[in-house]
Parts: C-alpha cells; sequence; structure tokens
C-alpha cells in the first residue's frame, strides 16, 4: 500500500516541479490542471469515479457501500505555494488514495462509501483567503463569492477554473459522514518530541489583518521631503513596529506572528508610494488572546500613524478562532497508532487546514507526521519516507473503522 | 497640450503611458502626424527616439534641437515631459513660417525630440534613450533592460513597432523645455526660470534574502524574514536625510517581495532606493550611510543583503552661455525669472555630456508632479513657448562653431 503512496507522491513531484525539489502549483493554474487530471486518472484507474462540484473541489468516490448514499470523506489540497514543499497537501490526497484502494482490495463490507477529496485553493496563495473550496462545501462561503475571487491580475477563481475544465455544474450527491486528513506537521512538535504520530484536537487562533497606508503619489526628485506622503514609510514602521510590538506582547502570550505580504503602488522606483497594503497574522491558541493583541495592534499603530501625519485603513479584519475538532476522532488516532505500535500525541495545529473548516458540518479529524526542521512552504521541506509509510497505515485504519462504524449522528437527539 | 492629453488620458485628467505601452504607441502615432503636418521628416533609431527634422540648411550644417519626452509615469500628469515636446513644435511652426517669409535665416537645422523611456517607470533605468543616444549606454544594453514582467525594451519596440534603424543627426546645442516639477517659481511668484545646475543621484537596487517558511507553525526564532529587513532599511533611510536637511532627499518607491503569500514568510525583498543631493560629498556619505544601515537591518532580521546595481548619476551644471541666451530672451519677452536648480533628471541632462544643454522650468502648481492633478497655467506654457522660439531662432541664425 505504501509503496504505492510513494510511487504515487514521486510522479505528483512533477507537475509543477521546481529545480531545488519543491513544486509550484497555484490554484487553478496550468500546473494544478495537470495534478488534477493525473489524481482523476490515477483515481479511475483504482476504480473510483470523479465528480468535480461547482468550486472545483474533486471527489473520488469507491463504491465500498453502493446501496448507502453516505459517504467518509478523506483528502487533502493539491494546490501549492508559489514555491511550496511537495507533501504539503498532495499527501493527504494521495494517501486517501493509496489508504482507499488498500482498503478496496481487502474487499471488507463497510455501511459507508470512501471518498478522497481534492479540495480547491486550500494554499490562498493565489487567491484570497485561503481554503476556498472547503468553505463553499462547508457551507462558510458562498459560491458566488468564492467564484468573484481575483488574483493579483483580476482574473477571477470562476473563470480560472472554467479555463482549466474544472468548474463542475452539480453539487456533490453523497451526504458525508465524517472526514479524514492526513497532513504534514509543518512544524517541529514531533520531531522535536521524537514522536510518530499528531493526533490533532484543536487549532490555534488567527487574527488576520490587512491595512492599506495611504499616501500621495509625488516625484521622489524634487518634492520636499517634508511634503512627502510615503505610503511606503508608514508601511516600513508599522512592519517594524508590528514586530517589536508581538515580542514584547510574547513576554505573557505564546505568540507567531508574521507581516508576509506587501503591494505598493504606483511602484515605480521614482513616484513616491500613494497606497501600499500589509497582510498581517497574529496567532494564539486562544482567540481572546489574539483579539486582544490585535486590538492593542491597531492602537498602537493608530498613534504611530497619526504622528506621521498619515492615515490608513483596514481592509479586512478576519478572526478565525480556533477549532475543536471531534474528540471521538482524536482517540480514534490514538488507538490506531497504538496497536501499529506506533508512538502518538494529542497536539494542536498552528495552521488552517480543510478539516479545521470541515468540522462545521460534519466530525472531522487530523492527522500529523513529522516535518524535518518544521521546514514548510518551502521547496527543501522533507517528511521521511518511514514517516510516509507509518501515516498511511494510521490513516488506513482510521478510515476504515469509520467507514465500518455506525452513524452516531443518527442516534443523536 | 489637450491633444496629447486625449491619448491614453486617465479619467482624473493626467495620462497613463508608460514607455513603450499600448499608450505611448498612440501618442508616438499622434506625434508622427504633427510633424507631417509640419513637413518635418520623421527619424527613429534603434532605441525608439523619435526626431522631427527640419533640413533647412543642409546635412553639413549644425542641428539645433529642442523636445522631451511623451512617456509618464503611471497614471500621473500630462505635463511633465510632453509639455518639452508640444513647446517644440510650437516652436518649429513658428520658426518654420518665420524662415518661409525671409524673417529668420537659417544657418543651421532644426530637430524636435521625444526621447524614450525618459521615466523609468516601467523599465529601470531611466532616462534609456537619451543615454543611448550620447553613448553612455549601449544599444545592446538598453535593448536588453527588461520590465517587471520579463519583457525587454527591444521585444516591447517591435510590440508597438517603434524600434528604427535610423543614426540621428548630432545636436550642436540642446534646448528644453520642462514644468518646474518643485513650488519654488509659484512661490516667489515668477513665471519661468533657466535651471542652472542639477542634483546628483545615486539609484540603489539592493536585495534582502532570508529563508521562505510557513508563517503560521514556524518558530519565531527559526525566521529569517527579508520583508522586516526591507522595512528596518526604508526606516533608517527616512532617519538618514533628517542628518542633512535640505541636502539630502531620500527615497524607496518600489518593492518587490517573493514569494509574497500572506501565509509564507518572505525570502527576497528588493527595493528600489535614490539618495539625492546637490553635493557629491553628501551623495558618498549618503551611500556609505546606506551600506552601514543595510548591515544593521541584515543583521537585526537574521537575513542577508546584497546591492544588485548602483546608478551613480553626477551632480553638475548646465551650460552658461546658453543660460544666458535663455536669460535674455526672457528679458525680451518681459518675463522675470530667477536660476534654478533641477533635483530631478532630464534627458537635458544626458544631452550636456556632448554639447551644450539646458532645460528652462515653467511655474508649476503647488509644485505637484508624476500625480495626475500635476499643473501648470496656459498662459505660463505660451509663454514659455515664446522663450523657446526666441532662443531656437537665435542659435538657429548664429549657431555657435
Amino acid at each position: 500500500m505504501s509503496d504505492d503512496l510513494l510511487d504515487l507522491l514521486n510522479r505528483f513531484q512533477a507537475f509543477g516541479a521546481t529545480p531545488r525539489g519543491g513544486v509550484r502549483r497555484l490554484a487553478a493554474g496550468a500546473e494544478d490542471l495537470l495534478a488534477r487530471a493525473a489524481f482523476a486518472q490515477e483515481a479511475e484507474k483504482r476504480g473510483a469515479r470523479m465528480h468535480t462540484d461547482p468550486v472545483g473541489n474533486m471527489f473520488a468516490t469507491f463504491a465500498m457501500a453502493p446501496d448507502a448514499e453516505s459517504t467518509v470523506l478523506v483528502g487533502s489540497h493539491l494546490d501549492s505555494q508559489p514555491t511550496g514543499g511537495r507533501f504539503d497537501g498532495t499527501l493527504g490526497v494521495l494517501a486517501g488514495l493509496a489508504a482507499a484502494s488498500s482498503i478496496i482490495r481487502k474487499g471488507v463490507r463497510a455501511r459507508h462509501n470512501i471518498t478522497v477529496a481534492n479540495w480547491t485553493n486550500e494554499e490562498g496563495a493565489r487567491f484570497q483567503p485561503s481554503l476556498t473550496g472547503s468553505s463553499v462545501f462547508a457551507g462558510k462561503m458562498a459560491l458566488a463569492d468564492a467564484l468573484a475571487l481575483e488574483d493579483r491580475d483580476g482574473r477571477s477563481l470562476g473563470s480560472a477554473l472554467q479555463a482549466i475544465g474544472q468548474r463542475g455544474s452539480t453539487p456533490f450527491p453523497l451526504r458525508p459522514v465524517r472526514n479524514v486528513e492526513l497532513h504534514v506537521e509543518q512544524g517541529d512538535h514531533l520531531e522535536t518530541g521524537g514522536l510518530h504520530i499528531g493526533a490533532v484536537t484543536s487549532s490555534w487562533a488567527a487574527r488576520k489583518i490587512t491595512v492599506a497606508f495611504l499616501g500621495e503619489p509625488s516625484h521622489t526628485g524634487p518634492t520636499p521631503m517634508h511634503r512627502r506622503r510615503d505610503a511606503l514609510r508608514s508601511a516600513a514602521a508599522a512592519i517594524t513596529h508590528f514586530h517589536a510590538a508581538m515580542e514584547k506582547e510574547t513576554e505573557d502570550h505564546q505568540l507567531h506572528w508574521s507581516a508576509a505580504k506587501i503591494v505598493a503602488e504606483p511602484d515605480s522606483p521614482n513616484v513616491v508610494a500613494s497606497r501600499v497594503t500589509v497582510w498581517f497574522e497574529i496567532r494564539n491558541p486562544a482567540h481572546a488572546v489574539t483579539v486582544g493583541v490585535g486590538d492593542r495592534f491597531i492602537s498602537s499603530m493608530t498613534s504611530l500613524i497619526d504622528a506621521q501625519g498619515l492615515a490608513f485603513e483596514i481592509v479586512r479584519d478576519e478572526h478565525r478562532p480556533g477549532v475543536m475538532l471531534d474528540p471521538v476522532g482524536v482517540e480514534r488516532v490514538m488507538q490506531a497508532a497504538l496497536s501499529l505500535g506506533l508512538s502518538a500525541t494529542r497536539m494542536m495545529t498552528i495552521t488552517g487546514h480543510d478539516a479545521l473548516t470541515l468540522q462545521a458540518i460534519m466530525p472531522s479529524t487530523l492527522i500529523f507526521i513529522p516535518s524535518v526542521g518544521g521546514l514548510s512552504h518551502n521547496e527543501a521541506e522533507l517528511t521521511h519516507e518511514d514517516d510516509i509509510r507509518n501515516g498511511c497505515a494510521v490513516l488506513e485504519a482510521t478510515l476504515l473503522y469509520f467507514a465500518q462504524e455506525e452513524e452516531r449522528s443518527k442516534e443523536a437527539p | 497640450m489637450e491633444e496629447q492629453g486625449a491619448c491614453a488620458g486617465t479619467a482624473g485628467g493626467g495620462v497613463n503611458r508608460p514607455a513603450l505601452t499600448e499608450g505611448d504607441r498612440v501618442v508616438r502615432d499622434w506625434l508622427r502626424g504633427q510633424f507631417d503636418a509640419l513637413g518635418m521628416r520623421t527619424l527613429i533609431d534603434g532605441v525608439g527616439n523619435m526626431m522631427g527634422c527640419l533640413e533647412w540648411a543642409g546635412a553639413e550644417a549644425p542641428w539645433i534641437m529642442t523636445g522631451s519626452h511623451l512617456d509618464s509615469q503611471p497614471n500621473a500628469g500630462r505635463f511633465d515631459g510632453a509639455y518639452g515636446v508640444v513647446a517644440g513644435l510650437t516652436a518649429a511652426a513658428a520658426l518654420k513660417e518665420a524662415v518661409a517669409r525671409g524673417a529668420l535665416v537659417p544657418k543651421a537645422n532644426l530637430a524636435v525630440c521625444n526621447w524614450t523611456n525618459e521615466e523609468g517607470a516601467r523599465f529601470q533605468p531611466s532616462l534609456i534613450g537619451s543615454s543611448v543616444y550620447v553613448g553612455s549606454m549601449s544599444l545592446e544594453e538598453a535593448l536588453a533592460v527588461k520590465d517587471g514582467e520579463g519583457i525587454s525594451v527591444g521585444a516591447a519596440l517591435d510590440a508597438i513597432g517603434y524600434r528604427g534603424a535610423t543614426v540621428l543627426p548630432s545636436p550642436a546645442a540642446f534646448v528644453e523645455m520642462h514644468v518646474e516639477c518643485a513650488p519654488e517659481l509659484e512661490q516667489e511668484g515668477l513665471q519661468m526660470g533657466p535651471f542652472t545646475r542639477y542634483w546628483g543621484a545615486t539609484k540603489i537596487r539592493v536585495r534582502m534574502t532570508g529563508l521562505q517558511a510557513h508563517t503560521g507553525p514556524t518558530p519565531m526564532e527559526r525566521r529569517r524574514d527579508a520583508l522586516l529587513a526591507a522595512a528596518y532599511l526604508i526606516t533608517d533611510l527616512k532617519d538618514l536625510c533628517a542628518l542633512a536637511p535640505d541636502r539630502l532627499y531620500t527615497s524607496a518607491g518600489r518593492i518587490e517581495a517573493y514569494p509574497n503569500s500572506p501565509n509564507s514568510v518572505v525570502s527576497e525583498a528588493t527595493l528600489w532606493v535614490e539618495l539625492r543631493s546637490p553635493s557629491q560629498d553628501v551623495l558618498a556619505w549618503a551611500e556609505d550611510q546606506f551600506n552601514r544601515a543595510l548591515e544593521k537591518a541584515a543583521e537585526r532580521s537574521g537575513t542577508m543583503g546584497k546591492v544588485l546595481h548602483v546608478e551613480r548619476r553626477r551632480a553638475g551644471r548646465f551650460d552658461a552661455q546658453l543660460c544666458a541666451c535663455v536669460e535674455a530672451a526672457m528679458a525680451a519677452e518681459g518675463i522675470a525669472g530667477k536660476h534654478l536648480s533641477t533635483i530631478a533628471a532630464h534627458d537635458a541632462i544626458r544631452l550636456a555630456e556632448i554639447c551644450p544643454s539646458i532645460v528652462v522650468a515653467v511655474r508649476s502648481i503647488g509644485g505637484i508632479c508624476h500625480n495626475a492633478v500635476e499643473y501648470s497655467k496656459p498662459e505660463d506654457l505660451a509663454a514659455g513657448a515664446q522663450v523657446l522660439v526666441r532662443v531656437l531662432s537665435g542659435l538657429i541664425a548664429s549657431p555657435a562653431p
């Protein structure tokens, strides 16, 4: 089974391969299409039936229980960062495929079908916000809003999906009862603890604040310095202030933070920038902390920019409270690891994942395996073959259990 | 002025004509039509510089030249550059008429020029056309310069059909009309004045290199954030000009971050920095300070800083004799003015390397430039054209040996 997965990973590495071993598969782009087509081909070869929904989510259903209209979802995403790693997301989709086809080959009976999913634009690299496909599926984002999202060239997600022939016309027809996702950790908790498997209990909260600093275009030559209203200088001052303020907040809180995207206009070397947009992120295990820290940052930034006689506007202020994943799934993963002789731990995730989004409409489970050095969103991202085998084995055991399990939701009041 | 302003005009009253874009093609076609209407022969060289020529005195006679540039910053004003070309056309019409009725006996020829990519908005460096013309940049180098999307000057010239092959005549003198782009004339209630000096500029392209990583789980102490490094540098750059008030202007107008995705720590941030001063000593000091700030920014953020390219344009003086001609012409028109220094670059600074050269500034309102609301009054523009006619007329009647 796992050799099947390693072969699949090797095959998919070629789609959008970058010189240093990574991949570039921006959502709904040409390389994404290569991966999508190969996914459909590999799934059909293994006996699955394909369906693509209106936001481009792909579903490969293995008819484990042909009479049932219920299914257990397993999967992740095939899109990547502009120079991303080859395991992030792709591992979860391909492990789902390998695990499902291994289960099928065993000829066991199940109560539910198994559907391997590839969720559209999880990364949010080309279209923001991220997790678009799973958000629409979970009813957290309207389909029309998702299709209208534009990339930096003004191309909408809808037209980009249309262009690669990946915009389906009908919603997914089966009723999902559960979701399971295998993912690389992208942090160093498992590696430093010498552990094989992470059973994710919940996620950190995040606050994402997009700020546009406002200036006035003028010539960088003759315009007297005191007359310039330079938005790039405000942005730079705000970024350095942000890092210093967050550093100080770590005395009281466990924080991760970043300012990782910047867009300057008109972006000419000899014109003073008139509008500069910066994407800030603040992350902490507790929602209340991200709210408080974010509020204090906005307030101190207001004083800073006011003192410069300039202005800013908040373009977007997104609160992502942490998500509590289904506790039954956590225990199931812990037991599966135990029975396979693997060491496992319950842990939180700092990043967003499709599994967290899907928890809104069904019990959802997220399994982590170690990332070397905790490095991710980098071409050098790596997970060892042994860890991949272990992760796939735990995924298969968990998946099989849930496919055979009676639905608890039906028993609930 | 209105006709050219309608070429790639914007809703805000400005123009959007970065070099060799479709907008630039439209205004170039318009200019060629103007040359034709005035009976001027159009010449185009390998880098797309355009000249409209009136060859009154034969191929061996000296050439007196005027003009400026029709390219613009993105969504910028309709006067910057375009005024110099239009004033040249107006003067050519007046001089042609004077020659026709025998009032001017030409001992020199006249050319009105439109220099390619003066602004340097789409392609860096700026002043590409005039630099190639005077030989301070090779044609091959110029054609290979690429914009932010990887399109070369050569390919862009081909795309709009303005890559010529003509060897242009050499100038005996160059007179450029331009809006002041500064508030000094307006503040003193003056209509115009010759630029006698130009500030020097050091333009630096610098790259900070960090480590691309996930913005979520990556432990903070392992991050090496190139955008933070760039922010440190921009902030220090601002503090630098406070150390030499009025003698040093600094700016960073363009930034390129990679991968520029909200979820990945920036691994590469490239900045376009400018240092400008009337003094070579201040410029050298400022570059040194900049390099120290770069080291400091790299150290504080755990990144590496590298200067990719430095262009040093020396401070200097325009031709004193031409300045006297301009002042005489202003006096004859009854216009009071003053000597000015230009901080912005002009094609005339490049031309000064091979011939007597000068820029005459006409009052800007509010000193605003590189902005769609940039404005100069019609009567000031007209007065400037009158002065240009007198200066050119004098040079054409008795060109300096």
